[in-house]
């Protein structure tokens, strides 16, 4: 990874940010003691499992659950009548959304239903002794289904007389709005323009992945008070979502929610996911229960993303001057609405704004359809957005004979000028140096060898591509967007830092304890991070829209500094003793120490003055600690340009990635090792989005084809080419020292860029991912121009 | 069918009763409460519930217990000395923070265990030939083939010295 | 589609013999590694009563590769044995191919040869590889030992042509002929209907005349299309009596998609799985052609001119 500081800021002097620290739960991790939710062991734990229905769409006849009953072992089987009547979404983001986006959370599912929507749909719960008696009772259940005729095509579905997958939702359209943010006239805009280009395409289903299925523990204790144990994203929304929609006869207080080790999330744990049924289940037998799923479970049932079939058109002046914009999406969300409204505005949001322009158009419809739910993914929208309206910009760029890193240039929105996320000025871009030194690495100027040039000759076709991005530090403004920090020292000198970010493997509790340590004066490696219970830790809304490390993180300053302060204050009577007048204003603690500014041979352990705060016997004696909170009311949009170089073999239509290179604005690097884990891995999640991840469905029985890690081919280490990141730094004043968010925005370009790059090398556009050998080849033996008939009906659109 | 099986896990002799239909991962996670080994697909394609049986990287998930009760088998928890001090090969892990949720992080390291005792000095391609049936969905790869390659080379220098 | 298994019963044989009794008295299945039955077992796609592990029956551990005597591999011997063996990676390049390219590597060392073959999974790699080296499953049972050539061994999905009780003791495949190379390989597809296999597989065996410029003898086999691999006699014929070339290895190929049948409806999807397959099957047959030219070992030259010596 190379870092270009743009402010020149090497004299600063940092003890902790900036540096390659190891993150605090990683020792765990590699000798097999992390705890995660399917490694606890409790007295009385019990196991449940779900049935699932084998139907794309069936109404239940008749249920016998009495042969599962009576088997020994056997505490509990639940079926629909059984379970609350409230209907709820699994996205939990309904409790911190703004009303007008709330509609778009329809809540219309149930915990266990009589009427499946889609194949894995839950009928009934089994909760047993054990695991292998739980699924002996699985199998012991018999079922009577009423066949439905299902639709699986969000446009079929949206036609008259089409199948009603909610009867309460008129052609199956959970959800419709114009952007909020549409502003001048398009229509007028499009005629009066020189240029007008138009492109269509659809993302695929990628699913999250996350290597740690499903699974979760609730636990009523003696007081009938509910502990959930589960992999969640945001438990503090999660009790909040559980106890108002779900089971409302709890109030938020009589949930406490614990987040062991999360074995990946990537979105999937913004959601409910087995916790509702486990609290049922819990309810049933009174006794503490686990449920689990299997990886086909999770391919059938759980989240993916949305399928968003999108329409760009772009219009623009011979100079290239963008004047006008327009998206339409119609999104298929699955049999649940859950996040999939979200997303898509999120998408039109990310997509409409990225570039200055004073005619905006935006329209989205989410369609009911009856198959598998989908749901947040890391990029939330954007990395959807960017597969097709990157690959719009680039075919504008050609029309005008600009190079696209010049069109791009022209058109993004500048530091100062209009946001368009909020009605409010972008404070913060560095997208133009993002740009700009991406493409000086990466030798764009020489590779990039113009619209007209021949292509290469023989079987091996090279080409390069390039995408830009904008996505959010944190939704500030739109979701209810604060975060607290409690930090509290021990007598030693050590201190806890109490913070609810959720560590799924980012690093994040690492990289907070690096702020907490450089603004506190506590060291690095004495901060001990407490995390994961809500019980313990401040309201928070968790980790997604890369928010933790601007929003948390500030939350984290805020609490440090006030430490510091209180630090210096109290270590004022200690240098009194040593003969040393000093104010507290004059004192620097700093590495563990304190010390007159400029002394640092004067210099107490900061263990001295928290010991003798708490073993104080005159009655002044107290407990060095603070909280710290930060409300963010914008999202800070953190930027990246990606540049990437591929190679299409043109016989079997296999794409191989021979160089990547990303250059992200990131304000400030806290940890560059964390930073360049992310910036790598979600670029490798971004090139199985582009080029391999399919979630197929069968068109006529709406069943997984793949859904198994054989079938659904996921990137292996086979698949990464050279990957480069490079950070462009300048912090950004209302960052914590300097930061802005990193982890969600790596995954967003690979795909556009992949797509221009393809383009580059055979001159064919994709208009769906992923970017299969297989359309490769259809399209190449077409010559481009003739183009197999696909599932998707936006007009222009083909595959 | 409960039967009574001895087990040798990391150099240890573990009595337990297991019944034939459970799989080697299920044993030693429930029964001998070694969860350092993990389930994530269940199916023998993703490698993260890799132990070494002789010395081999096996998937335990998809493995019968009772076929495994005369093999050395060797787990995640085996690796570190006893009092506790990293391998070399863990430490390089967390060096290059090559663990990120950690979920595939033990079949990640026993393969390139068996790997090293293989084949002390591997190309950086032969390292990602041997993990190419371990699934990350977090790191990208790249810090974990330069963790595997960092720990060979401190192997052989250790021993050089 | 459960966590995990239901419950049977099960065996530990010593002898062959044993192993018949059991499974007749218990209509038991056999199990070696249990690659494929353990997941189809949890998946609810099969729901054996009781198992039967040959792992401990004595006697099916034979394991000897070379030149002059062929390739004999018993029932236990697990396909990563065959890796470091220099005659198997020589002389039989298709098979140690195939379980070179296992995937993921781990069942290399899990699964036996012969059980592999025994699945009868119609996409996986080693039925093809060892079609193409004119293997034979040589097979003991209640009413006998026999012979069943690989070719004949397939009978439908998942279905093999043992009958109940019998076990296969051993993989044998022929001594090559001199001057004799052979190669596997695989593409990944997606799938797109239900009747789709995620994958192409190929392997072919090219036999030269003695002045290396003539093709003699040739086995043409796809896989992974269909519910098993096939030969494809139309392909060979067409190589044999020609010298090795690019134009014959395209005709070859040819040969074989024009026998192929569409596995779905949708066109553009057929198109490009017979266009991956003719380059599968042309790329398969030229390694082939090419190790048969450059694999001649003086080693045997050695021996032979010992023996004539003799």
């Amino acid at each position: 990874m190379k870092t270009i500081r743009l402010d020149g800021g090497d004299t600063e002097d940092l003890l902790y940010v900036g540096k390659d620290l190891q993150k605090p739960d990683v020792t765990q991790k590699v000798t097999g003691k992390a705890v995660y939710t399917d490694d606890i062991d409790m007295p009385g734990l019990t196991e449940g499992r779900l049935l699932h229905c084998p139907h794309a769409f069936a109404r239940v006849k008749s249920i016998d659950i009495s042969r599962a009953a009576a088997l020994p072992g056997v505490l509990a089987v639940l079926t629909a009548k059984d379970a609350p009547e409230a209907r709820f979404s699994r996205s939990t983001m309904a409790e911190a959304l703004p009303s007008f986006a709330f509609d778009g959370e329809r809540q219309d599912q149930r915990i266990l239903t009589d009427i499946c929507r889609y194949r894995g749909d839950c009928v009934a719960a089994v909760a047993a002794e054990d695991i292998y008696i739980a699924e002996q009772a699985l199998d012991l259940i018999e079922v009577e289904y009423e066949l439905l005729d299902p639709v699986f095509d969000p446009f079929e579905a949206m036609k008259p007389g089409a199948p009603k997958v909610h009867d309460d939702v008129q052609n199956n359209i959970a959800f419709e709005m114009d952007h909020p943010f549409n502003m001048g006239d398009t229509k007028k805009a499009f005629a009066e323009a020189d240029v007008v280009v138009e492109f269509s395409g659809v993302n695929s289903r990628q699913k999250h992945l996350h290597m740690e299925t499903d699974s979760a523990i609730a636990h009523f204790d003696e007081t009938g008070r509910l502990t959930v144990i589960s992999p969640s994203q945001g438990p503090h929304l999660g009790k909040k979502h559980l106890s108002e929609r779900v089971f409302k006869d709890l109030s938020d207080g009589d949930i406490r929610w614990i987040s062991p080790a999360i074995g990946g999330g990537f979105g999937a744990r913004l959601a409910l996911g087995l916790e509702p049924v486990a609290v049922l289940l819990a309810r049933a037998t009174g006794r503490p229960v686990r449920v689990t799923s299997t990886r086909e479970e999770d391919f059938n049932g759980y989240s993916s993303r949305t399928d968003q079939h999108q329409k760009v058109r772009l219009a623009a002046m011979k100079d290239g001057t963008v004047v006008g914009i327009e998206q339409h999406i119609v999104s298929d969300a699955g049999a649940y609405l859950s996040h999939s409204a979200t997303t898509s505005l999120v998408n039109m949001q990310k997509s409409l704004g990225l570039f200055r322009c004073d005619n905006v158009f935006g329209h989205v419809k989410v369609v009911y359809t009856n198959t598998p739910v989908t749901a947040g993914f890391r990029g939330y929208g954007n990395a959807e957005g960017a597969f097709v309206l990157q690959q719009a910009i680039d075919m504008l760029a050609e029309k005008l004979g600009m190079d696209p890193i010049e069109l791009r240039s022209k058109n993004i929105r500048k530091e100062g000028e209009q946001s368009f996320f909020l009605p409010c000025k972008l404070e913060h871009s560095k997208l133009q140096e993002c740009i700009d030194e991406g493409a000086k690495e990466f030798g764009w100027a020489e590779k990039f060898r113009g619209w007209d040039r021949p292509r290469d000759e023989g079987r091996f076709k090279r080409g390069v591509g390039m995408s830009i991005l904008n996505h959010a530090s944190g939704a500030g403004g739109f979701l209810l967007e604060h975060s607290s920090a409690i930090m509290k020292l021990q007598a030693d000198g050590s201190a806890n830092l109490v913070i609810s970010p959720c560590e799924m493997g980012q690093g994040i509790l690492g990289a907070l304890a690096q702020v907490a340590a450089e603004l506190s004066g506590v060291p690095y490696e004495r901060i001990r991070v407490v995390t994961g219970d809500t019980d313990v830790t401040l309201f928070d809304i968790g980790s997604h829209a890369s928010r933790s490390m601007f929003v948390v993180g500030n939350a984290v300053a805020d609490c440090a500094r006030k430490i510091n302060a209180i630090i210096r204050e109290r270590a004022v009577p200690h240098f009194e003793k040593r003969q040393i007048h000093v104010t507290a204003d004059q004192l620097v603690a700093r590495g563990g120490e304190i010390y007159p500014e400029g002394q640092p041979d004067k210099a107490i352990p900061i263990g001295e003055v928290a010991h003798d705060e708490i073993y104080n016997f005159t009655d002044a004696g107290s407990q060095i600690s603070a909280s710290g909170s930060y409300l963010s009311n914008s999202h800070h949009p953190n930027h990246q340009a990606a540049f990437a170089e591929v190679e299409v073999d043109t016989e079997t239509g296999y794409v191989s990635i021979i160089r990547y290179l990303a250059a992200h604005d990131i304000g400030r690097t806290i940890n560059p090792l964390l930073v360049e884990s992310q910036m790598q891995g979600s670029a490798v999640q971004g090139f199985g989005f582009a080029l391999k991840e399919d979630f197929v469905l069968d068109q006529k029985t709406g069943e997984v084809l793949n859904d198994t890690l054989l079938t659904y081919t996921a990137p292996t280490v086979m698949d990464v080419p050279e990957i480069d990141a490079l950070m462009i730094e300048d912090p950004f004043e209302k960052g914590p020292l300097g930061a802005k968010g990193v982890g969600e925005a790596g995954v967003v370009n690979p795909a556009a860029a992949v797509a221009n790059a393809i383009y580059d090398a055979i001159g064919v556009r994709l208009h769906s991912l992923p970017m299969s050998p297989e359309k490769i080849l259809a399209m190449l033996q077409n010559d481009g121009e003739e183009h197999p008939a696909g599932s998707s009906h936006v007009s222009g659109q083909r595959l | 069918m409960k039967m009574l099986a001895t087990f040798n896990v990391n150099g240890r002799d573990y009595d337990t009763v297991i019944e034939p239909h459970m799989t080697l991962a299920d044993v030693l996670r429930d029964k001998l409460r070694l969860t350092g080994t993990k389930r994530a697909c269940t199916a023998g394609n993703c490698g993260a519930c890799t132990v070494l049986a002789d010395e081999d990287p096996i998937c335990s998930c998809i493995t019968l217990a009772v076929l495994a009760r005369d093999k050395r088998i060797e787990t995640v928890e085996g690796l570190a000395a006893p009092g506790g001090a990293l391998s070399p090969l863990q430490d390089a892990f967390v060096k290059n923070n090559a663990a990120q949720c950690g979920f595939c992080t033990a079949g990640m390291l026993m393969t390139a265990q068996a790997q090293l005792r293989d084949n002390p000095r591997p190309t950086r391609e032969e390292v990602k030939q041997s993990i190419s049936g371990n699934i990350c969905r977090c790191t990208g790869y790249v810090k974990i083939v330069d963790a595997i390659m960092q720990a060979a080379e401190e192997i052989q220098a250790a021993e050089g010295a | 589609m459960g966590r995990v298994l239901l419950p049977f019963a099960y065996h530990e044989p010593k002898t062959v013999a044993e192993a018949m009794e059991l499974a007749k008295r218990d209509a038991g299945t056999y199990i070696m590694g249990g690659c494929t039955l353990v997941p189809s077992l949890r998946r609810r796609q099969r729901r054996d009563k009781c198992l039967i592990s040959l792992a401990r029956v004595e006697g099916l551990d034979d394991f000897g590769i070379h030149p002059k005597s062929g390739l004999r591999i018993g029932a236990k011997v697990v396909a990563s044995a065959l890796l470091p063996n220099i005659w198997a990676g020589k002389r039989f390049a298709a098979l140690h191919e195939a379980c070179e390219q296992l995937y993921p590597p781990h069942i290399g060392n899990m699964g036996s040869v012969v059980g592999n073959l025994c699945s009868a999974v119609p996409y996986f790699d080693l039925p093809t590889a060892a079609l193409a080296l004119d293997g034979e499953m040589h097979v003991t049972g209640p009413d006998g030992d026999r012979v069943i050539a690989l070719e004949e061994f397939y009978v439908a999905k998942f279905q093999t042509a043992l009958k109940p009780g019998e076990i296969v003791t051993h993989l044998f495949c022929q001594p090559y002929k001199p001057d004799t190379g052979s190669s596997f390989k695989k593409i990944y597809r997606s799938r797109r209907t239900i009747e789709d296999l995620h994958k192409i597989n190929a392997a072919a065996m090219v036999t030269l005349d003695e002045e290396r410029d003539r093709i003699i003898d040739a086995r043409v086999v796809l896989g992974s299309w269909g519910h098993r691999p096939n030969r494809y006699r139309a392909a060979e014929a067409a190589l044999i009596g020609n010298a090795p070339n690019f134009d014959l290895f395209v005709a070859a190929a040819e040969a074989v998609t024009a026998e192929l049948l569409p596995a779905t409806d949708m066109d553009w999807v057929e198109k490009t799985r017979f266009a991956q397959a003719r380059v599968l099957l042309r790329d398969t047959i030229a390694q082939a052609a090419s190790r048969a030219k450059s694999r001649h070992d003086p080693f045997e030259d050695a021996t032979e001119m010992l023996e004539d010596a003799r």
